[in-house]
């Protein structure tokens, strides 16, 4: 069967490779393009179906001079941020604890838990854990720490995002953790041996070959986790306050909102909450890359 | 001092689980209390009892099994052609496959929302289904190209040059020994479809009632109990279906493909 | 008469550097040549363009007279086994073999009659049902080229067949594939490195340098008569006695004769140097402020460090080469 499609086929060998991405091309390059074009005209102000036809950037500077504007991103950026560095970080130490213990089946099955679990519901079990009446409130009640719930600090809905943080930081950690370690596991043994033997200690090897050679694994995870912290909105829709919010949230809520002629300004909203991610991402590789520039030169 | 640690990562992570497991026992547990004061089964018959929840249950094994499928055969041939080949416009391929790990979500979502609503997709499964692949491919491709690479080109060329045609190869050479990438990039693909919410929301319509939709709405009534429930037999179904796409894809991906096509 | 693979001129430029420059060369039915070039000289991509899996960028390729290079690898008929053998690993030995009958819509029976026949012929009797990682080196090289032959190529090109097996059996595996070229009389280029494998299997050689042709001879030509310095160097020890401008003149070490007292035609030298090599012995002399290498068998006349003895470089024997 195959060699009778095969036959009636005849390609220049230059083509394969594009009628191999021709499926990708129908069912994701163009849907996926052709969705922000939509975005960025609609921005723009061009929406024949509600009777806008002109193009205009106005929907823009109402969206910079947008005092939610300002703080939302800010928080936001500091929020996806904080909890990414952190993210990273301590993934990197407990791909270290994974890759020196000797057991390491139970704990690696146990990281791959949270990956299981959606956002959502993280946030979820983390409120059941911090709110003011959940589980660790309740532990401090029952040592007689705290008299009433009320004085156990307000860790979800706070306006630090510490709940968001909190949420994203059980969620992300493993993910790190697992990604770091098989990176780790590709390296090779004999480099232990080999600085080692030159003399160097075990915290003088994790800094000076280890931590380098994963440095690359641990930025593009940075990366991609930040990413999806700054664009996803059910966190901190669900956990978050309701001053801040975040710009996924405000761009989620301004398109759900029943007045269809503030479309447009959502438009706006969502071109620059894309714009600020892709430009973040950018100045972050940058940063990074001087950074370990920096140190080579050291 | 090791142990230790690993330990308190292991509780760290558990605890809330088990969080989960006690609430959905409880009806009421009142402040400081841990522990209710007699355990409940209510919930959990209601649960089984509810159609609504069997229903999505099977509304979302059968969008994320689409997915994946669907994802396998774009990206398998995408893979292919980006770790096998070199030809212009690489580069902006690349680009577009890991846009939607930096697209913020929500963007992603209205924006297919609008095209589905312009292309009359909406409110239908095949619209979701359609609509998951955004947020999957990345991974797909990555994956099954990775795996690629390590195998190299020399296989391709071997087979070409034994008089095997490109989709003969596919079938006999890469499908075979690209299985355990594909088993991995087609569990992550199902559960990331499988937790997916405000593009099934949008595109879906409310209509399609997903796993994750039901939660939702349960998580914003705010009956803790209930959410517990519905969390678990989450997490329950998205563990049994993994373990089934491994045992499937394990035993059909296979060298026996040689005899039989 | 027609020749039966003809290259013409054919370049392959990676970023814009040439990798294969202007390579021209023909074989006859049933010819074996060897590819000779030292390593990432072009070889390896002068056979896959032969073979189809990279197109030229310019330049033809016939086979019996007709243009194959934009021909889909496929369709060729040209098999081709890699430098690394690239057994596909999910496949025992008879579905190794057989694979490309199977692609070709060849039916069952027709098929493992054919793969017996290749597996008797590359004395693998037995051990159809082992998976590549079951077999040596030398065993997995075999299972190559049955796999390579069995759909009865019009030729066969082997990319470095026994680099990756040991001295013995590299020995070994050369005479046993050259017997079967002669069976199956299967027109074939082997790419190589190593000299003296292509002296002994081959032809004809093409000698190659940095995507270049240097020379194309039969072994014995190529080796008393280069006609420049690579050629000359890459087939042997040579005593260069004198460089000219665009000539040099040289001799080979076997190609004198030495004498340990006066004769006439010889003239005057001294050993200064003395290396023990087994069945030979090397000696470096000393001979009108030129220093010579020469050897000796260890059976004959051994010379002693300082000692004088006398040579005589026959005219005859003397080569002129051109430099490149
Ligand atoms: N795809 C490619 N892209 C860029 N350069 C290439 C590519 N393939 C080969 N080359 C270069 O072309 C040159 C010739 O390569 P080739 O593989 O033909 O060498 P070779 O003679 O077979 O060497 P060896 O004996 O080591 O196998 C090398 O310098 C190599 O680096
Ligand atoms: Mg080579």
């Amino acid at each position: 069967m195959l060699r009778k499609i095969n036959n009636n086929l005849q390609f220049k060998k230059s083509s394969i490779p594009y009628m191999l991405l021709f499926p990708l091309l129908i069912l994701y390059i163009l849907p996926l393009c052709i969705s922000m074009l939509l975005i960025l005209v609609q921005s723009l102000g061009f929406i024949p179906g509600l009777g806008l036809n002109e193009l205009t950037l106005s929907y823009y500077m109402k969206a910079f001079c947008d005092d939610a504007f300002g703080s939302a991103f800010f928080f936001s950026m500091g929020c996806s941020t904080i909890c990414s560095i952190i993210a990273v970080v301590l993934g990197f130490f407990i791909a270290l604890l994974l890759s020196n213990s000797k057991r390491k089946g139970i704990l690696q099955d146990i990281l791959q838990i949270p990956i299981l679990i959606p956002h959502f519901t993280a946030a979820f079990m983390m409120f059941l854990l911090l709110s003011q009446s959940g589980i660790a409130s309740r532990i401090m009640g029952s040592l007689n720490i705290i008299s009433d719930q009320s004085f156990f600090p307000q860790l979800v809905l706070d306006k630090l995002g510490l709940g968001i943080m909190i949420t994203y930081i059980w969620k992300e950690v493993p993910f790190c953790a697992l990604v770091i370690f098989a990176s780790m596991k590709n390296i090779d043994d004999s480099l232990k041996a080999v600085s080692n033997s030159l003399g160097a200690s075990k915290i003088q090897y994790i800094k000076y070959v280890l931590l380098p050679l994963c440095m690359p694994t641990m930025l593009n995870t940075f990366i991609i986790i930040f990413a999806y912290n700054f664009g996803a909105f059910e966190v901190p829709y669900l956990l978050g306050p309701t001053h801040p919010k975040t710009m996924a949230v405000l761009g989620y809520i301004s398109y759900i909102a029943p007045n269809i002629l503030v479309r447009p300004y959502t438009m706006a909203l969502n071109v620059i909450i894309t714009f600020m991610s892709i430009v973040l991402i950018f100045i972050y590789i940058k940063t990074l890359d001087s950074i370990k520039a920096l140190e080579g030169q050291i | 001092m090791r142990k230790f640690i690993s330990i308190i990562i292991v509780m760290i992570l558990i605890v809330p689980v088990l969080a989960l497991l006690l609430w959905s026992f409880s009806e009421m547990i009142s402040w400081p209390k841990l522990l209710p004061d007699e355990f409940s089964l209510r919930i959990w018959s209601d649960l089984i009892k509810s159609k609504e929840l069997l229903k999505s249950i099977i509304t979302s094994i059968l969008i994320s099994m689409g997915v994946a499928i669907v994802v396998l055969f774009i990206s398998m041939p995408a893979a292919i052609a980006l770790s096998q080949f070199e030809f212009k416009g690489k580069k902006i391929i690349w680009f577009l496959i890991f846009a939607p790990l930096i697209i913020p979500s929500v963007s992603t979502a209205i924006g297919m929302h609008i095209l589905y609503l312009k292309a009359g997709l909406t409110d239908s499964m095949l619209g979701v289904v359609l609509a998951h692949i955004i947020p999957t491919i990345p991974y797909s491709v990555k994956i099954l190209s990775f795996s690629l690479e390590l195998i190299g080109k020399g296989m391709r060329e071997q087979s070409e040059v034994l008089g095997a045609s490109m989709l003969q190869t596919i079938v006999y050479i890469y499908l075979p020994n690209l299985k355990p990438a594909i088993i991995l990039s087609s569990i992550l693909v199902f559960i990331v479809s499988f937790s997916q919410y405000l593009i099934t929301f949008l595109i879906g319509g409310g209509l399609i009632k997903t796993l994750p939709i039901m939660l939702f709405q349960v998580i914003q009534n705010g009956n803790r109990a209930e959410v517990s429930s519905y969390s678990l037999v989450f997490i329950i179904s998205a563990l049994i279906a993994t373990y089934f796409i491994e045992r499937i894809l394990g035993k059909n991906i296979d060298g026996k493909y040689m005899i039989n096509i | 008469m027609m020749k039966h693979l003809e290259i013409q001129e054919i370049v392959k430029k990676y970023n814009g550097k040439p990798v294969v420059n202007h390579v021209t060369f023909d074989m006859n039915l049933g010819e074996f040549v060897s590819i000779l070039g030292k390593s990432g000289s072009g070889k390896t991509t002068i056979l896959k363009m032969i073979a189809g899996t990279i197109e030229p960028d310019s330049g033809g390729i016939y086979l019996l007279g007709k243009e194959i290079s934009r021909v889909p690898t496929q369709k060729r008929n040209i098999a081709m086994v890699f430098q690394e053998y690239l057994l596909f690993p999910h496949l025992n030995v008879a579905q190794n073999i057989e694979f490309s009958l199977k692609v070709r819509g060849i039916e069952k029976n027709e098929r493992t009659k054919r793969m017996f026949e290749l597996l008797e012929l590359v004395q693998l009797g037995g051990m159809e049902k082992r998976f590549p990682h079951e077999l040596s080196g030398g065993q997995k090289q075999r299972v190559a080229v049955a796999r390579a032959l069995i759909s009865k190529p019009d030729i066969l090109l082997l990319d470095e067949p026994f680099s990756s097996l040991d001295f013995n059996l590299r020995n070994e595996m050369c005479s046993f594939i050259k017997s079967i070229q002669r069976e199956t009389k299967t027109t074939t280029i082997m790419v190589t490195h190593d000299r003296e494998e292509a002296m002994k299997i081959s032809d004809r050689i093409v000698i190659i340098d940095e995507g270049n042709i240097v020379q194309i001879d039969t072994p014995k030509g190529l080796y008393n008569n280069p006609t420049n310095m690579f050629t000359a160097e890459f087939m042997g020890d040579v005593n260069i006695l004198k460089r000219e401008e665009e000539f040099s003149y040289m001799i080979r070490p076997e190609a004198m004769s030495v004498s340990s007292f006066r004769k006439e035609g010889f003239n005057k030298s001294k050993v200064v140097e003395k290396t023990f090599l087994g069945s030979s012995i090397h000696y470096k002399i000393l001979w009108e402020n030129t220093f010579l290498n020469i050897s000796g068998m260890n059976n004959s006349e051994e010379y002693s460090l300082g000692q004088e003895i006398y040579i005589n470089l026959p005219d005859e024997k003397i080569i002129k080469v051109k430099h490149c």
